[in-house]
């Protein structure tokens, strides 16, 4: 990937010193923030979800009505629930709902009927006898037929074609479904000169497994301190890093010392203060140098809740001294150079990878966009601010990248959907496993991980 | 070049005579040199040291492309051991630079003796290191450190109100005038301590005509008004400290919280009687408020003098009767807390004490506080051993004299007129001890 201009000299820095050692400028891309939509204006909690669901359905349902007529024909029928006679094939549009019997409930939970058995906690709650409903404003109705219950989840905009059989009532076979059609993309300008993006998530300061070496030679890498000095011209192409979630670890959350007596824990300082403080050196280092997006993430001192607010600026108080630092939201959705990115800190696809047989994040990343909505399973099983007027998860803007955080490894797909467009999937592995940061070319839509290996085998020498 | 022979021979001392772990970095923050310059020192102090057979170990830093497990290039990046250095280069694809990283002079174990060499002078040189890198970006230039200074201002404040309260309270010979001006430095090092150091000074001459008033009137604006001027008074007072003291830190921020709370809560107590319009029950409330004020006055003394205990030389005496009066008002509401705020502060007395003369003082002011709370008899009692030790004691006879209910009443006669005077309200029962006292 890496294209060496003029001769490659390797060895060059293995010489006696000399005095010219040029400074290169670091290049800037034009940079545009449309997040805006996943900033909380008011906080008003004393709503219920079902505006959210509301909301959702009216807006995405002329979408997927025009996607219908474009994939079936403008003389297909389409009826409401209520409406529906038996033995007519005709199209119905509605949500999504996956009836799960291992889903954790608040019911059962606490039903004393059912002896107050806890449920264990699983990593895939699926199950054979899961059940699909299609739900619209008024009625819900079983879905049979060609729909793959396992790998579907709750919350998705779908058309249906078929019919409710006269001598089933009650039950909806489907023959076809389509969800909302994924808009056109703007086309990404072209850009002259290499310029890269760097990706990385699950720093997990703060944990035992904290690869703070390797971090450490990753900010070196990006503020050109290390390599010789065709490499640190190739890192002055990097215009921008960014930082996508869970920058602390799960281990700063314990929550043991409300727990604990008072007595014990009284000079006991939070395990996330100190991480902190580290995080906030690092990005002093980086941002002195680069522009760096801070997302928070699952395990991040953020709301739990989607969309994850910005981190406040005052936990780092040196970086925050630059301008280049910015603490953004999660999910984030922004334009460098013309090329549209759009991501999360992957607690979507961490939720459908629970809620359904999906595996690969790539496979995720990519019926997300099918589905035409970033995370569907929101409110059902992910955290989520009830909002009253709008859904910002939904993908109205075909992106040219879309990336999620925190995955087990890294792997990237050129996405092609069905109106031609282009999109770049990218699966940002966790840093504090796997070393690697993700390197995106802005000019020709590659992607290159980046490996930071610590020395593992250092042998004294006595 | 006389800097290339210089910094061998620095390497030299610092590998071989000091055991360092000599990073690029940490060469490039010493030397103020660029860092590819200082990996180039590095790798000819290593090569001088290879040619005078001197054991020294390096580590070395290789980029380039391999191919991973998935097959897809990967763009690696390793600090290596130098024995590995030859097996590493073949197993890239290709190698994209290669530099030294470390010189030590026995082999490292892992990468954290790596990390933590040039920890110490990054942090250390956390907004200069960008001089020395290879990249400059123009838009990272940092702001002003501004979120420093309101700490600073907070201590220039205390350091300033100190001096003029000082200078105020210099001039006045008497002890109640003293009170007042620690008093209002306690109180008021954290409200703009210049505007406060001016009341103080008035008010510590106007808070003795107003006692008087206070006697003879039993008004409750007086009282307000000598609930003034014992905030101006501790104000004063605090700064009378923190002038003597080296130490404002801590104390101050400990006092800061205990003013906050201290001013919220006289807000409260003084809108409390405006609202209330009978005469009763806002001499009631004002003494309610008193009471929990003078506990909470209390408890913060005995914290912030026991915090200013080993620095401090001044008098102990006014804090402690100040609030006296305020709680001697009203012997029948007497909450719980009182009881145990007076075994915390026996306590207190008793550490101080064994110090020496500076103790002693203290605990005459901190009993006397607590126990006035508490039923009338046993407080007299230990007011008295307090003030025993004081040379000022008008309160011991008149105490013994009076009933149980008048002596509250005697120990605010007395205590206004050694101390400062911040008694609220309780003037017409001053006016009756002072009947007593005369006696």
């Amino acid at each position: 990937m890496f294209e060496k201009k003029g001769g490659n000299h390797p060895d060059d820095l293995l010489s006696k010193p000399s005095q010219t050692h040029k400074a290169c400028e670091r290049q800037s891309g034009n940079f545009s923030d449309c997040s805006d939509r996943f900033l909380l204006k008011d906080k008003t909690f004393s709503r219920q979800y079902a505006h959210l669901y509301a909301e959702r359905l009216w807006e995405v349902r002329p979408k997927v009505e025009a996607s219908a007529r474009k994939k079936w024909g403008k003389d297909i029928v389409i009826r409401k629930l209520h409406e529906l006679k038996s033995d007519e094939t005709c199209v119905v549009i509605g949500t999504l709902f996956k009836h799960m019997e291992l889903k954790p409930s608040i019911l059962q939970e606490i039903s004393e009927e059912h002896n107050l058995m806890p449920q264990p906690v699983r990593t895939k709650y699926v199950d054979e006898s899961d059940k699909l409903y299609l739900e619209d404003e008024l009625q819900r109705i079983i879905l049979m037929g060609d729909l793959d219950v396992q790998t579907s989840v709750t919350g998705v905009i779908i058309a249906v074609y078929g019919k409710e059989p006269e001598d089933d009532q009650g039950k909806f076979h489907v023959e076809k479904y389509c969800f909302q059609m994924l808009s056109d993309q703007v086309p990404r300008p072209v850009i002259q000169n290499d310029k890269y993006l760097v990706l990385i998530s699950g720093l997990e300061i703060g944990s035992n497994e904290e690869q703070i070496f390797s971090l450490q030679l990753f900010v070196d890498m990006v503020t050109g301190m290390l390599g010789n000095s065709e490499e640190q011209s190739h890192c002055a192409e990097i215009c921008r890093v960014i930082v996508a979630g869970n920058s602390l670890s799960s281990s700063t959350q314990d929550k043991d010392s409300l727990q604990k007596a008072k007595y014990l824990s009284k000079k006991t300082a939070a395990g996330s203060v100190d991480a902190v403080k580290t995080l906030d050196d690092v990005f002093t280092q980086l941002a002195s140098s680069v522009d760096v997006d801070l997302m928070p993430g699952e395990y991040d001192p953020a709301n739990y809740t989607l969309p994850q607010q910005p981190l406040h600026k005052c936990m780092f108080p040196e970086a925050s001294r630059y301008p280049t630092f910015h603490t953004v939201t999660n999910p984030y959705d922004f334009k460098v150079e013309g090329v549209r990115f759009l991501g999360t800190s992957g607690q979507a696809v961490q939720d459908i990878v629970k809620y359904s047989t999906n595996e690969e994040p790539l496979d995720i990343l990519e019926k997300t966009l099918e589905w035409g909505h970033l995370a569907p399973t929101a409110p059902d099983t992910l955290g989520c601010y009830p909002f009253y007027k709008e859904d910002p998860f939904i993908i109205n803007d075909c992106p040219h990248v879309l990336f999620a955080g925190n995955m087990t490894k890294f792997d990237s797909k050129v996405f092609k959907g069905c109106g031609g467009q282009e999109v770049l999937l990218v699966s940002v592995p966790r840093f504090s496993q796997t070393s690697t940061a993700v390197m995106v070319n802005l000019r020709t839509q590659d992607c290159v991980p980046m490996q930071f290996a610590a020395p593992s085998t250092m042998e004294p020498n006595r | 070049m006389a800097t290339d022979s210089m910094y061998l021979e620095n390497l030299e001392e610092y590998v071989n005579d000091e055991g360092k772990i000599v990073t690029y970095k940490w060469l490039s923050l010493n030397l103020h040199v660029h860092v590819n310059e200082a990996k180039q020192m590095l790798y000819t102090f290593v090569e001088e040291q290879k040619k005078k057979k001197i054991h020294v170990t390096a580590t070395y830093f290789v980029s380039g492309m391999c191919k991973s497990v998935d097959g897809c290039q990967t763009y690696t990046c390793t600090v290596i051991p130098e024995e590995e250095l030859e097996t590493f280069k073949n197993s890239l694809t290709t190698v994209h630079s290669i530099h030294v990283y470390s010189v030590q002079k026995a082999g490292l174990k892992d990468s954290n003796s790596l990390y933590l060499a040039d920890y110490d002078c990054v942090k250390e040189n956390l907004f200069e290191i960008h001089k020395y890198r290879s990249i400059k970006y123009e838009k990272a230039q940092p702001s002003s450190e501004a979120k420093r200074p309101p700490i600073k201002t907070a201590q220039e404040e205390t350091k300033v109100s100190g001096t003029s309260s000082a200078a105020s309270t210099n001039g006045h010979s008497s002890s109640n005038t003293k009170k007042d001006a620690k008093k209002g430095g306690i109180a008021g090092m954290f409200a703009n301590a210049a505007t406060k150091k001016a009341d103080a000074s008035k008010k510590a001459d106007a808070s003795k005509k107003q006692e008087i008033k206070a006697e003879t009137n039993g008004t409750t604006t007086a009282g307000k008004a000598d609930k003034k001027n014992q905030k101006d008074a501790k104000k004063g007072v605090a700064n009378f400290f923190a002038n003597h003291t080296g130490k404002k830190a801590a104390p101050k921020t400990m006092e800061v919280k205990k003013e906050e709370n201290e001013e919220e809560a006289e807000k409260k107590k003084d809108t409390k009687p405006k609202q209330n319009g009978k005469g009763k029950r806002s001499k009631q409330a004002r003494n309610g408020d008193s009471d929990e004020e003078s506990n909470k006055k209390k408890r913060r003394r005995i914290r912030i003098e026991m915090s200013e205990s080993s620095e401090e030389e001044m008098d102990y005496e006014s804090p402690v009767p100040s609030p006296v009066p305020s709680p001697t008002r009203e012997p029948s509401p007497v909450p719980d807390t009182p009881e145990k705020e007076s075994p915390k502060k026996q306590e207190v007395s008793v550490k101080p004490s064994q110090n020496g003369e500076k103790h002693r003082k203290r605990r005459r002011k901190l009993v006397p506080k607590t126990f006035m709370d508490e039923d009338g008899y046993m407080v007299t009692e230990k007011v008295w051993e307090s003030e025993s030790t004081d040379a000022s004691d008008a309160e011991p006879p008149p105490v013994k004299e009076t009933p149980k209910p008048s002596s509250p009443q005697k120990k605010k006669k007395a205590s206004p007129k050694k101390k400062s005077p911040p008694s609220t309200g309780s003037k017409k029962q001053t006016s009756l001890s002072s009947f007593f006292s005369k006696k």
